[in-house]
């Protein structure tokens, strides 16, 4: 246990980011990235310098000595501005430096137990934080990479296998003649790592983070959508009318919710139209709806739905159940309408596992409910789920290190070495998707694949 | 039941005399203590059984392994070989391997010889047929001829012999490998003694009349020259080789395994028992490997004194007529005669769940296992456990503490702790991919990494010791010697463009112009004051100086593997008590009982997370005692 550790110990997007760095290298880490005085019990300002030595952004740095430490040992706070973007880059330089690695699930409070910090009566809630802590992350993980991500970084694992296996079956043949030849290896790995590079540049958290979660809000002609917008962004963006269809083309609008840059896009109502104009609006909104983060659904509470609504609300709903929040609009009117929307809300919400959430652009009603709503989709819920996406980047980004080193290796004509990195890569990917045994599943593809032995 | 008087006392007796009883013996009679060796037939002590080589990717580790602990196979394998060469020269040294072809008769006499020779061992032939306790512990053995040997220990090393069934063809028989017996009376004491057995199968090819093929037709292969050897104590192995030649199979094979799988006992149902994948028999990998049109066959002689050739990559247990048929569409082997017809041989193994670290049953003292028994495959692997067991064996005799060898220290470590924490479903087979540290685990460097650790047995004679402490000096002179400077210059230049590298422009360290591929510490030699080394210690300090990196970043892994190894669970730890424990977590622990963190983190369905836990709650337990 005498590594060293770092966590985002604040939630993602509030004011100010505070890392944790616990271990033996504390000193070390921050003598690379942090020109500030590191003096026990003292909290000193500087700047944080990333590898060519330019500036990353000021920070304050408490240092502690062990063993006068929540953990026990060397242990320093690192507190910057809280963007997400800032918290991440921070993260990244600390896993640049080699000396740290992203810290395990409730690891601060098992080393400050395991180094005496805390009394025998709290060892029972400690053994309970790790529990709770590594199967909420997991889950997080299973939730934030549900469906096309998660393929991806599982494609990726086993394309490397697929490699590593031939690797393997090329180095252990010991056959008289070599049956088994290395050559397509480089094109693989190669292959692979362009993937990963994308996943990791253009991968949805890399992009949110960057550019803003993108939030679409669609629904029939005239339900209050862009009172909703404008309710959303507390200020009059977009031109609101009773009558239908006044919004003819998207509308985008960069905003905050706890503190991840999102974008709100109006789209036009959708509805059967002849109208040209109107048209292309609507089949924007479609496109929209179709790319965006989270789709808000709005849907006119005050009124019962009739059958082109009905059928807009099943189409987004079956094609987008993942990202969708249902949102019943005018609260304030609802009254003589309240069994239709209650209904809606709990039909929507009991069968296809999508939030509802009753709101009224007029008082602010709801409001709050719907912006938890929103960041629950596009900022992992709580502290331990933030540090968990920033080791899964972390674990892509080793990856990508391991597999160009593997291709140096194969060019020097050092296979043996390249195996290493490789397994490295392997390994890296394995951490996200959670493979079992990782050595169990080379040997079985080994075995599966090739005809070696005697 | 009523046992007799107590015929003879010995410390330990040893279960088997095959490649891992042999290993057994003589480490705990070296060890200094009185050792019976029983065996159900001297002429087959140290047999090999199926093909007549040792070595070979990852077993070629094993072997020096084995040697640097201060064994016999190596050496034995250094007297007998008609063949060596070094496997793998052109995939970096890390998968570099030794393998030997023997003179199998000579190898079996070599071996007996050294059992007989020592003065602490009584070689014996009969059978065990009761393992016998007292107190839960065993307090001797009972043998089929009636008598009554009393010890403290035991390692039963029956190889493949247990309950053993041959097949070829409709030929099915209760035999061990070569017509041998089987034994057919200690599968029921190890039931009686609560262990669990399993069936396992493997297989041999045909061997055939060297008279009867056409070499000329087959394209031969020849030993290293100067033979290179196993043994760190061997000077010089150098001697006149045999060759060795290669033909492959074809369509014609194929067709006539593909017509014929029908009478194969595999598909008619009357083998049972689990095969291995890395030993398939021909008519597996037809079936298994449908698109490959050809498999290369080796053929082996079995010694100078034999006409006999080992047919290897043809394992079979087809009907004698089919392997007649088959191996007459073989180039060069159209008119030959088979000496000694395939068969596939399933045989008793136990579970090597059962078994701690050191290879010791968890819950009957003084029971130890080798072999396999413990469901391995292949000589090396045999010996290397043989060895490790015995030692165990004799270390527990005199009540001292256990030597360790874990999965960052050798091939025999990822060997041990694979089978005593993983298990196995078929026979094991060692393979470099397996050990994660592979860049450490070199087979030259088997002495620097386990004969210091094994002095204390006293099985260390003082010229290896030397030997190895000469070694450590050169390398330690040759590394300080190296931190010098090359200044810019046309002799190392010429020499750096020579092997293909880019020349120096400013003055360079000259460990660094070792990391370059193609420049070796001889060629600095000539042109620098170096000091004049040793090949192996050449091999070592250019492995380093390639592999630097590597080597640092699998030595950490190897520090957090000890540490979590250094953390010992208590040996009452009731796992129901842990609440925080995922339930397939709690339920492997309580089965598998590990000694350790290292052990319970390496056992698969207990997540980083269980560890963690566990750690806490061990602290907490300490925290009460």
């Amino acid at each position: 246990m005498n590594d060293t550790v770092f966590a985002l110990s604040t939630p993602v997007g509030g004011a100010i980011a505070i890392m944790r760095i616990s271990g033996p290298d504390t000193r070390g880490v921050l003598a690379r990235l942090f020109d500030g005085r590191v003096e026990h019990r003292r909290a000193s300002f500087g700047r944080i310098v990333d590898e060519n030595g330019e500036t990353v952004e000021t920070a304050t740095v408490a240092f502690f000595e062990a063993p006068h430490s929540y953990t026990g040992e060397d242990m320093a706070e690192i507190s910057i501005h809280g963007s997400a973007a800032g918290a991440r880059k921070l993260s990244q330089l600390l896993t640049n430096t080699g000396l740290v690695r992203a810290a395990a699930p409730g690891e601060f409070t098992k080393r400050a137990y395991l180094n005496g910090k805390m009394d025998l009566a709290q060892a029972e809630a400690v053994m309970d934080l790790i529990s709770a802590s590594a199967e909420r992350s997991r889950r997080a993980a299973a939730m934030q990479l549900e469906g096309r991500l998660s393929a991806l970084v599982r494609g990726l694992y086993e394309e490397v296998k697929s490699a590593l296996a031939q690797l393997a079956a090329y180095l252990d043949d010991d056959s008289a003649e070599p049956e088994y030849e290395s050559s397509g290896i480089a094109d693989r790995i190669k292959a692979v790592a362009e993937e990963n590079r994308k996943l990791i540049s253009g991968g949805m958290r890399a992009r949110v983070l960057r550019e803003g979660a993108r939030i679409a809000i669609v629904g029939s002609p005239n339900v209050g959508k862009s009172s909703l917008l404008n309710a959303l962004i507390l200020r009059e963006r977009a031109i609101v009318t009773p009558i239908p269809g006044t919004t003819r083309d998207t509308l985008e609008e960069p905003a905050s919710i706890e503190g991840v840059p999102v974008v709100f896009i109006d789209t036009a109502g959708i509805r059967e139209t002849l109208d040209e104009v109107e048209s292309i609006g609507i089949s924007r909104a479609k496109r929209e709806a179709g790319a965006a983060d989270v789709i808000l659904l709005a849907v006119d509470g005050s009124r019962p739905v009739n059958d082109e609504e009905r059928a807009l609300i099943r189409e987004i709903l079956s094609a987008h159940p993942q990202n969708t929040v249902a949102v019943l609009t005018k609260a304030d009117l609802v009254r003589v309408n309240e069994t239709e929307a209650g209904k809606l809300a709990s039909g929507l919400s009991g069968e296809n596992c999508v939030d509802a959430v009753s709101v009224s652009a007029l008082t602010g009603e709801g409001l709050d409910a719907l912006k938890r709503l929103i960041a629950e989709r596009i900022v992992p819920a709580e502290n331990e789920a933030a540090v968990t996406n920033a080791r899964h980047i972390a674990a892509l980004e080793e990856a990508g290190r391991s597999m160009e080193a593997a291709l140096c290796r194969l060019e020097e004509g050092l296979p043996d070495a390249a195996f290493e990195d490789l397994r490295a890569a392997m390994k890296a990917f394995a951490h996200i998707t959670g493979a079992e045994d990782m050595n169990e599943d080379l040997v079985n593809e080994v075995f599966s694949r090739f005809c070696i032995g005697k | 039941m009523n046992i007799g008087n107590i015929t003879e006392n010995y410390d330990i007796t040893i279960i088997g005399a095959g490649h891992a009883g042999c290993e057994a013996a003589l480490a705990c009679a070296r060890m200094g203590l009185k050792t019976l060796v029983l065996c159900m037939d001297l002429d087959s002590v140290a047999l090999m059984a199926c093909n007549p080589s040792i070595g070979g990717t990852s077993k070629g580790h094993l072997v020096r392994e084995v040697d640097a602990l201060g064994g016999e196979m190596g050496l034995a394998a250094d007297e007998c070989f008609i063949q060596m060469r070094m496997l793998n020269t052109g995939k970096g040294p890390a998968v570099q391997s030794l393998r030997a072809q023997m003179d199998k008769r000579r190898y079996h006499e070599r071996m007996k010889a050294a059992l007989e020779n020592e003065p602490n061992i009584s070689l014996r032939q009969d059978e065990c047929a009761r393992i016998l306790t007292k107190n839960g512990s065993v307090s001797g053995v009972l043998t089929a001829l009636g008598a009554v040997y009393a010890c403290r220990a035991c390692v039963i090393c029956s190889g493949v012999y247990l309950n053993s069934r041959v097949h070829t063809g409709e030929y099915h028989r209760d035999r061990g490998p070569s017509g041998l017996a089987s034994a057919g009376l200690l599968s029921d004491s190890l039931r009686e003694l609560g262990f669990e057995l399993r069936r396992f199968k493997t297989g041999t090819p045909p061997r055939v009349s060297k008279r009867s093929l056409e070499l000329d037709r087959m394209q031969p292969q020849y030993g290293d020259v100067p033979a290179p050897h196993f043994s760190f104590l061997t000077e010089s192995a150098d001697r006149v080789q045999q060759p060795c030649y290669l033909t492959y199979t074809n369509e014609a094979t194929h067709a006539v395994i593909r017509q014929n799988i029908d009478r194969s006992p595999m598909y008619t149902g009357a083998i049972h028992a689990t095969g291995t994948r890395y030993c398939p028999s021909i008519e597996d990998k037809i079936v298994r490997f449908a698109d490959k049109d050809r498999h290369q066959l080796f053929i082996e002689p079995e010694g100078l004194g034999t006409d006999e050739m080992y047919v290897q990559g043809l394992s079979t247990s087809l009907p004698r007529d089919v392997q007649e048929q088959m191996l007459h569409t073989v180039a060069g082997m159209e008119h030959c005669s088979i000496m000694r017809y395939g068969y596939a041989i399933e045989y008793d193994c136990i579970d090597p769940l059962e078994l701690g670290a050191e290879l010791k049953s968890k819950r009957i003292p003084g029971l130890f296992f080798a072999g396999q028994i413990n469901g391995s495959s292949g000589y090396e692997e045999a010996a290397a456990q043989g060895i490790y067991a015995g030692l165990n064996t004799a270390l527990f005799v005199k009540e001292e503490e256990p030597l360790i060898i874990g999965r960052g220290e050798a091939y025999l470590g990822v060997l041990c702790d694979d089978l005593t924490l993983k298990g196995t479903n078929e026979p094991y087979r060692m393979m470099t991919c397996r050990a994660e540290h592979r860049m450490m685990l070199r087979q030259d460097n088997a002495d620097m990494r386990l004969t210091e650790k094994a002095y204390r047995t006293g099985l260390i004679s003082p010229v290896r010791y030397d030997r190895l402490m000469r070694k450590k000096a050169e390398i330690d002179a040759a590394r300080s010697a190296l931190s010098a400077y090359a200044a810019p210059g046309e002799a190392i230049n010429t020499l750096l463009e020579a092997r293909g590298s880019t020349a120096i422009r400013t003055g360079t360290e000259l460990f660094s112009l070792l990391k370059r591929r193609g420049v070796a510490y001889t060629d600095l030699l000539e042109l620098f004051d170096l000091p004049d080394i040793s090949p192996e210690s050449r091999e070592e300090i250019e492995a380093e100086a390639l592999y630097g990196g590597y080597i640092r970043r699998q030595e950490a892994e190897i520090e957090k593997l000890r540490s979590l190894d250094g953390m010992l669970i208590p040996d009452g730890v009731d796992y129901r008590a842990v609440g925080n424990l995922r339930t397939e977590a709690r339920q492997k622990l309580a089965a598998m009982r590990p000694k350790t963190l290292g052990q319970a983190s390496r056992i698969s369905g207990v997540s980083p997370a269980d560890v963690s836990v566990l750690a806490v709650y061990i602290k907490s337990l300490m925290g009460e005692a």
